[in-house]
């Protein structure tokens, strides 16, 4: 795959579908050839607006028609898009807007940016009236440039990474060759656009002719069935689910068939660990469910195939000479055009912990390879929580909220491994007082309230041991050790009982 | 803890209707785990957003109703008996 011949490739199949909700919420299925006059108008309306090479087009929507059609039409006029994670505020937004020669907003919520001069709504994509664009923001040099993008990265805290356009054109091409992609496929898209993955979908189904459906996450069930998929691409927590629904079943393969549209011809999961059963299952009533591994830093770095899978492993590097390993297992990547060329926000450090001096990039991930070349992972370097549905966040963020609950002395968060919940350590002066505990217990229940589910504390053990050095609890910097409040606790962390 | 108050016009039969798809989608759960119209979805039921989301698709097929529209405000309701009553308003119109 090449950008330079994207365009005239997805114009070889111009009856290849692209369906989506648009901007104005009404639904739209368009073909390829549509899609690229939209495109052209589009990109028409940026040029003449003073819309010139590397400059950086913001971007802030859930999934929508306008969003692949901004991307595109910034691809035919080589700006850059600088795509904003679709639940940033109002105040994050503006940040960026003063630190980042922004030439043209497109948004979807008005109230993200009330106080930004150059913006237009989604909805007037493809309007006559003349865009606002700054002709005074610098365009940014860099010909590998190709979108600037967040993540959330392994610290848990958002990271800005500049995306190469080399990188994207490699990793694309090998994800097309290898799931042999052609105009007989069709592929859901429920994950965000703002997250790069989905955009890298785009690319290859337009180039490989495949036809798409960009829907919104929560209606991911439904457009499984109505939708009718060849292959999608998601996180654990999905095919979890409709295991979960179906697969004890004595008629699992059909429901599985039903439940899924009954096109499938491969899925992918990513993202965090599959349960086993999970995996054996679809792959045993003939859905072929195939782990892989990447990061945005380096891009996809090994995946089962349709001919080469292995349950258990993410399958064999791609390309097995850029994979290495450090003396403590973490995976490091050396290839020639990463997906990423660094970052452009992070914090302290981030960088120069990610990408190495030598070139190299740490992935931060512990893994091996087993005697056939399959990757095997062993978790995360450092102890980021990463929840069956792919969110990251690291556990001192839910710790600081229940340490300062009244009466607790210690909270320590950790993960139970027979069910991923979320189980924290409660530490009180007396843990047989009744009234301290259901006290702790409905702060904790606030808590839970006022974060993501994703962060909510499932399960909670009240107890009065002192977290120590000798205990095991402690490392020797007097910080947590995670892994050894693990082993103290690991009963009460694994009992399967909710409060 | 909140007390529940579900109202008279809340029908039975879609209280129950939701309590049995609610077990469906959370298998992992002890089977003598009471689910009442009281128990919360995050707290009670141990669910996530995605065990949600497919409540909420098993919703649409039982009761025959589109949801799309009104995904927020369903997040919103925090426990099965708020929820039922919510469905219950949204199939008779009222």
């Amino acid at each position: 795959m090449n950008f330079e011949e994207l365009f005239s490739e997805a114009g070889r199949n111009a009856s290849s579908q692209v369906s989506a909700r648009r901007a104005s919420g009404e639904d739209c299925t368009v073909t390829f050839e549509a899609l690229l006059g939209d495109v052209d108008t589009l990109a028409g309306r940026l040029t003449a607006a003073g819309l010139a090479k590397g400059m950086q087009i913001g971007v802030q929507a859930s999934n929508c028609y306008e969003y692949v059609l901004w991307d595109l039409a910034a691809i035919r006029i080589g700006a850059v898009i600088h795509a904003v994670p679709e639940e940033l505020l109002a105040e994050k937004i503006l940040a960026i807007a003063q630190s980042q020669p922004i030439a043209l907003w497109a948004y979807e919520k008005a109230e993200n940016f009330s106080t930004i001069a150059n913006k237009v709504d989604l909805v007037d994509s493809l309007a006559d009236a003349p865009l606002p664009v700054d002709r005074s923001a610098a365009p940014l040099a860099d010909a590998d440039l190709h979108t600037r993008v967040y993540s959330s990265g392994s610290s848990g805290y958002l990271k800005g990474l500049d995306i190469s356009r080399r990188g994207t054109e490699l990793l694309v091409a090998d994800f097309i060759a290898d799931f042999e992609l052609g105009p007989a496929d069709s592929h859901l898209i429920f994950l965000p656009l703002s997250n790069y993955q989905q955009r890298l979908s785009v690319y290859g189904c337009l180039w490989s002719g495949a036809s798409f459906r960009v829907a919104k996450h929560t209606s991911v069930f439904q457009d499984l069935g109505r939708y009718k998929p060849s292959f999608i691409i998601a996180p654990p927590a999905i095919y979890e689910n409709i295991h979960n629904l179906f697969g004890r079943a004595s008629d699992a393969k059909e429901k599985y068939a039903g439940f899924l549209g009954g096109n499938i011809r491969f899925m992918i999961t990513g993202m965090a660990p599959i349960r086993y059963d999970v995996l054996k299952s679809f792959n045993d009533h003939g859905f072929p469910l195939l782990e892989a591994y990447g990061v945005t830093e380096t891009g996809m770095i090994a995946w089962n195939t349709m001919r080469k899978q292995r349950a258990g492993s993410v399958g064999q590097p791609i390309h097995p000479e850029h994979v290495q390993f450090t003396a403590e297992s973490e995976i490091v990547i050396n290839r020639p055009f990463p997906l990423s060329k660094g970052y452009f926000d992070s914090a302290e450090g981030d960088s120069a912990n990610t990408f190495l001096a030598d070139g190299t990039i740490a992935t931060g991930d512990i893994g091996r390879l087993d005697a056939d070349g399959f990757l095997a992972l062993d978790g995360r370097k450092k102890e980021i929580i990463v929840t069956s549905g792919g969110a990251k966040f690291h556990p001192e963020e839910m710790e600081r909220l229940l340490s300062a609950v009244d009466g607790v002395r210690h909270a320590i968060v950790v993960m139970a491994k027979n069910d991923s919940r979320l189980v924290s350590m409660l530490v009180v002066a007396d843990a047989t007082d009744s009234a301290v505990a259901a006290s702790v217990e409905a702060a904790v229940r606030v808590i839970n309230a006022s974060v993501p589910a994703y962060k909510n504390i499932h399960r909670w053990v009240i107890t009065a041991t002192l977290p120590t050095i000798e205990n095991g609890m402690l490392t020797r910097n007097l910080k947590y050790d995670r892994k050894g409040v693990y082993r103290h606790f690991q009963t009460q962390i694994e009992e399967h009982h909710v409060h | 803890m909140s007390i529940e108050v579900i109202s008279a016009d809340t029908a039975p039969a879609e209280l129950s209707a939701l309590i049995d798809l609610v077990r469906q989608v959370t298998v992992d759960l002890p089977a003598d785990r009471e689910i009442s119209a009281g128990s919360r979805f995050i707290e009670d039921i141990g669910m996530e957003s995605v065990n949600r989301l497919m409540l909420m698709t098993l919703v649409e097929q039982e009761f025959g109703i589109n949801l799309e529209a009104h995904m927020g405000a369903l997040a919103e309701h925090q426990t099965v008996g708020d929820t039922a009553h919510f469905l219950t308003a949204l199939r008779t119109g009222r």
